[in-house]
This record gives structure tokens, C-alpha cells and sequence, in this order.
């Protein structure tokens, strides 16, 4: 079982960290794992992409292929990856920055809308942590990685001058996560 | 010598998920490296960003020279000392430090030097490529030599092979190169940052430690005398022999049975091994085959490997160079096919997968 998931944005929304965070999560989980950030000129504002590779098996091309999951934060990734992610695939993306109007594959894709960005500003006050929004909206609808494991790695590598954003993006991924849940039972 | 490839689960310890250019470096840390002479370069920077803080914890001497030409002079200073030293750049730079290299292998010096390859010619761009193979197998500046040339394709082979070439270079007294591209300095893998062995301590007897009443040494290329600078180049093809019959590393995935087998190193041997997969579960008898050294290429076991399929394919990222070499071991009767992107391009498992069912008939 391989999963590829991609994640885009703009630079500075935090796409590169999440990919790290998501990779360091599988590797404790026991799983092969690659990581491969955007590659190209690229700059604050400019859009900013990462991919994931999670396995059972040794892994072969680390480069993108066909994404089974795509979680997106702004309108130009939706538009530039909608196209590339595998059939049968699913797509999270952030309801404050994607029109749910864009998008064209609903005979073979699944698409979870989140309001990433409102949550994150709900819980922290700010909107820096709408990646980890997103993160929880997959790890709600998909079981690869556990909440416990991501939480657990959080704590283990962020950074010292940075734990005082520990708790809160803790709470923003299980917030994330709840939205999804809440939205499937209403459904 | 069929050294197999090194990934993180094949070795025991706790992984760490590492760049590939910070494997690298620490692999060189881990090795024993006294001294970093280099100038900043897209794709890999992050060599001497991470060593300029790290080899000063060590005790090591770190430097941002002005320039390429700056740098691999300073190497070839320190190399004479017998320290354990490298430098890395990438495309034009390794350029600007050919006359250097020449300098180092004419003099028998050992050092490691590191290619992150960017796309050329010219400055190019900051995407990954394979461009720079005949560069680096052929010796790449003036006379008749070789650097040694390793091609990682995972994080854990950034650590290992680089700490492995400071042991060839010690052995042979020649500069090492490891090549590897943008993806693979760029990319996080698990990496396990142990030495996989103890490390090689020779007595240096050549090296100019300050002569302190024994007789002078004297490291040089040039030879006036004579027939000195004939036999000088004997005893380096004698050495590049012995490098021949010693040093082929290489890693052989589902050939067995394989009718067609694919070949390529580094990033492109990733991506084969994907279409080798696909090939398989569609009931195809493909193969890949590594080369982890370039200079040397395992010719041997090419050929064995060879003798038992219909043909192959190469994979580059270029347009075919070691494509060429693979054929001159081969010969003109064993199918040799191509395909190959160059200038950034990376060829994908789809590509790759139909180029082994055009040519597999």
C-alpha cells in the first residue's frame, strides 16, 4: 500500500513544514517515507509545493507521479493540481481561499471542503496554522497516519523558539479533524 | 566486489529524516573531515550551510573561499598535509574547478568532491539532471586521468558513499567525486547517520607534514626529466587498473529471470525501479540494473548480466552518455535502446514504462 499526497499553497502558508511534519509522522509509524519540496524559483507569495510518498515497500521515484490525496490552500494549486491527482483520489481543500464553483472532476474525485483558514483563526487567534486545519480534515477521512503519532512528533521536532505554537496547532489539527466529523454526521 | 546498496532499512539504528545534501555532509563529518573549502551554489547549498556550523564543533576548519578556483586550491593545500578534505558546487562551478582536479589527480591527492548536477550548459538552470556524466568519467580537465565516481540514488547512500570515498580516496590517493542531482539533495529520506564501519586510518608517508629531520618530500605533476612524465602517467593507469579490478559497486533488482533489463544510476534508477515494478504486476520479466560507481562502471558484471537477457534500456537525464559506455561494454550484437530527458526534464514511470514495451519485443 502506497499513499502519494501532495500539499499546496502560497509560500509562507506553511506547505514545506507540513510535508515534514507528515513525513516524520509516517517514519514513526514504521512506514518507508519520501519527502520532496517544491522544486524551482520560488518566493514569499509565490506558490509552494511538496510531495509525500508513505509506503509499506521500499519506495521507488520519489518525484510526483499521480497523487492519491491533494490537500490544497489557495486557488492557483487547486487549478494547477485538480487535473494530476490519481482517479478515485480525493482533494482537501481550504474553503476560504478555493471556489468549490472550480472545481470539474466530481465523477471521479472526492472533495472535502474545509474552512482551514477560519479554524485556525478560531483556535490561535491567527491564521498561521491553517496548514495544520488541512492536516486534520485528511487524517479525519483517511486512517494512514494517527492523530496520536502526529501529535506525538509535533512535540518531538518543533523547534524550542516555537513551542509556544505547540498546544495551539495541536488543538487546530484536532479542531480540523472535528469539522470533517461534524460536516459527515450533519450530512 | 558487489557492495549492495545501502538504504536505512537495511542498517541497523534510529533514522532520522534527513536531506540529502545534509546525509552528505555529515556522511563526510562522520569520515573524518578536517577542512571544507567551497562557494555557494544552487542545488547545494545546504552542504556548506549545514558544515559551516558543524565542522567548527569538531574541531574542523570551514571556508567560504571568493571563488570555485579559490576553493579547489585550498583542497589541493590541505590535501597535501594529509588531511581528510572536500568541497562541493554543482554544474558550472565543478567547471571552474577542472584545472584543479587535474592538479589533484596529477599529484595523486585525495579528496572528496561532490556534484549536486543543475541543469547546464552554461549556467543553466537550478533543476536536477545527469548532464555532467562524461565530465566527471572521463577525469573532466587536461591529461590522461580519472577521478573515482560514486552515484548515491537515496538519502542513506548521500551518507554512506560519501563516507565510504573518503576511505577510496586514502586508497587510491585520488580525488573521489560523488554525483548526485538536485532531487536527490534536495529530497528528505530516513537516513541512519552511523558509520556503517570503522573508519580507514592509513599512514600517510607522502603527506608534508614539516620535514623535521627526516628527508624532504616533495608532491608534485610535473616531471622535466627524461621519460619522468611518461612513467608518471604508467603509474597512474596502473592505479586506475587496480581501481578497475576493486572498486565496481552496483545494485541488481528482479534480474534473475529478467528477460529485458533496464539500466541507469541515481535519480533515474529510482524512477526505473518504479516501472520495473508496474512492468512486473503486468506480468513483464523486466529488471534494473545500478551502477552505484561510474568510473569505475561494473563492466563485469554488466556483461554477466547482460548475457542472459534479449536488451536493455538506458535511462539518463540527458541526452545519452553513459548510454555509449553501456554499449562499448556490451558490443554491437546485444540490444541497446535509450531514452533520456535533458536540461531539467525528469522522465516520468509512465514514459519509462512504454520505452520498455517499445522495446522489449
Amino acid at each position: 500500500m502506497q499513499t502519494e499526497l501532495l500539499m499546496a499553497g502560497f509560500g509562507g502558508q506553511g506547505i514545506l513544514f507540513l510535508g515534514d511534519l507528515v513525513a516524520r509522522t509516517a517514519m514513526a509509524q514504521g512506514m518507508h517515507v519520501t519527502y520532496m519540496p517544491t522544486y524551482g524559483v520560488a518566493m514569499r507569495g509565490g506558490t509552494a509545493n511538496c510531495v509525500v510518498i508513505m509506503s509499506d515497500e521500499p519506495i521507488g521515484s520519489p518525484v510526483m507521479n499521480e497523487p492519491d490525496v491533494a490537500l490544497i490552500l489557495n486557488q492557483q494549486s487547486f487549478d494547477k493540481f485538480q487535473p494530476v491527482i490519481k482517479k478515485g483520489g480525493m482533494i482537501v481543500a481550504n474553503s476560504a481561499m478555493v471556489s468549490p464553483d472550480t472545481f470539474t472532476r466530481n465523477n471521479d474525485l472526492k472533495l472535502v471542503m474545509t474552512s482551514a483558514t477560519d479554524i485556525s483563526r478560531e483556535v490561535t487567534g491567527r491564521e498561521q496554522s491553517t496548514n495544520m486545519a488541512a492536516l486534520g480534515a485528511w487524517l479525519a477521512t483517511d486512517d494512514t497516519l494517527s492523530i496520536e503519532t502526529v501529535e506525538e512528533t509535533l512535540r518531538a521536532n518543533l523547534h524550542p523558539s516555537k513551542h509556544a505554537l505547540l498546544e495551539p496547532n495541536i488543538e487546530t489539527i484536532r479542531a480540523g479533524m472535528a469539522a470533517v466529523t461534524s460536516a459527515a454526521t450533519t450530512a | 566486489m558487489n557492495a549492495t546498496a545501502t538504504t536505512a532499512e537495511k542498517r541497523t539504528g534510529t533514522p532520522t529524516l534527513m536531506q540529502g545534501n545534509i546525509a552528505l555532509a555529515e556522511g563526510a563529518v562522520q569520515a573524518g573531515l578536517r577542512c571544507y573549502f567551497g562557494y555557494p551554489i544552487t542545488p547545494q547549498n545546504q552542504i556548506p550551510e549545514y558544515l559551516s556550523a558543524r565542522l567548527p564543533e569538531t574541531g574542523g576548519v570551514f571556508v567560504q573561499a571568493e571563488s570555485e578556483l579559490a576553493s579547489i586550491n585550498m583542497v589541493l593545500g590541505a590535501a597535501a598535509t594529509g588531511a581528510r578534505v572536500m568541497t562541493s558546487s554543482s554544474g558550472p562551478g565543478i567547471s571552474l574547478m577542472q584545472e584543479g582536479i587535474s592538479f589533484l589527480a596529477g599529484d595523486q591527492l585525495p579528496c572528496v568532491i561532490a556534484n549536486i548536477m543543475r541543469s547546464g550548459p552554461g549556467l543553466g538552470g537550478i533543476k536536477p539532471t545527469q548532464g555532467d556524466y562524461y565530465q566527471a568519467t572521463r577525469g573532466g580537465g587536461h591529461g590522461d586521468y580519472h577521478t573515482l565516481v560514486l552515484a548515491p540514488a537515496n538519502a542513506q547512500e548521500m551518507f554512506d558513499l560519501t563516507y565510504k570515498a573518503f576511505d577510496l580516496a586514502d586508497t587510491y590517493r585520488n580525488p573521489v567525486l560523488i554525483l548526485a542531482d538536485a532531487i536527490l539533495g534536495q529530497m528528505k529520506e530516513p537516513v541512519i547517520p552511523e558509520p556503517p564501519y570503522p573508519r580507514l586510518e592509513l599512514d600517510k608517508d607522502w603527506a608534508l607534514t614539516g620535514a623535521n629531520n627526516r628527508p624532504a618530500r616533495n608532491i608534485r605533476s610535473m616531471y622535466l626529466e627524461g621519460d619522468d612524465q611518461e612513467q608518471h602517467n604508467y603509474v597512474l593507469q596502473e592505479k586506475y587498473d587496480r581501481v578497475r579490478q576493486e572498486v565496481p559497486m552496483w545494485e541488481q533488482m528482479d534480474t534473475d529471470d529478467a528477460d529485458f533489463v533496464v539500466v541507469a544510476f541515481g535519480t533515474s534508477a529510482r524512477i526505473a525501479s518504479s516501472a520495473v515494478r508496474l512492468a512486473r504486476a503486468e506480468g513483464l520479466r523486466v529488471g534494473l540494473f545500478r551502477p552505484i560507481t561510474l568510473f569505475p562502471l561494473p563492466e563485469e558484471a554488466l556483461r554477466e548480466m547482460a548475457a542472459k537477457v534479449n536488451g536493455l534500456l538506458v535511462v539518463e537525464m540527458n541526452l545519452g552518455q553513459m548510454v555509449h559506455d553501456v554499449r562499448a561494454i556490451l558490443g554491437p550484437d546485444k540490444p541497446v535502446s535509450f531514452h533520456g530527458r535533458p536540461g531539467g526534464g525528469v522522465p516520468t514511470v509512465r514514459e519509462i514504462l512504454e520505452k520498455i514495451k517499445e522495446n522489449m519485443v
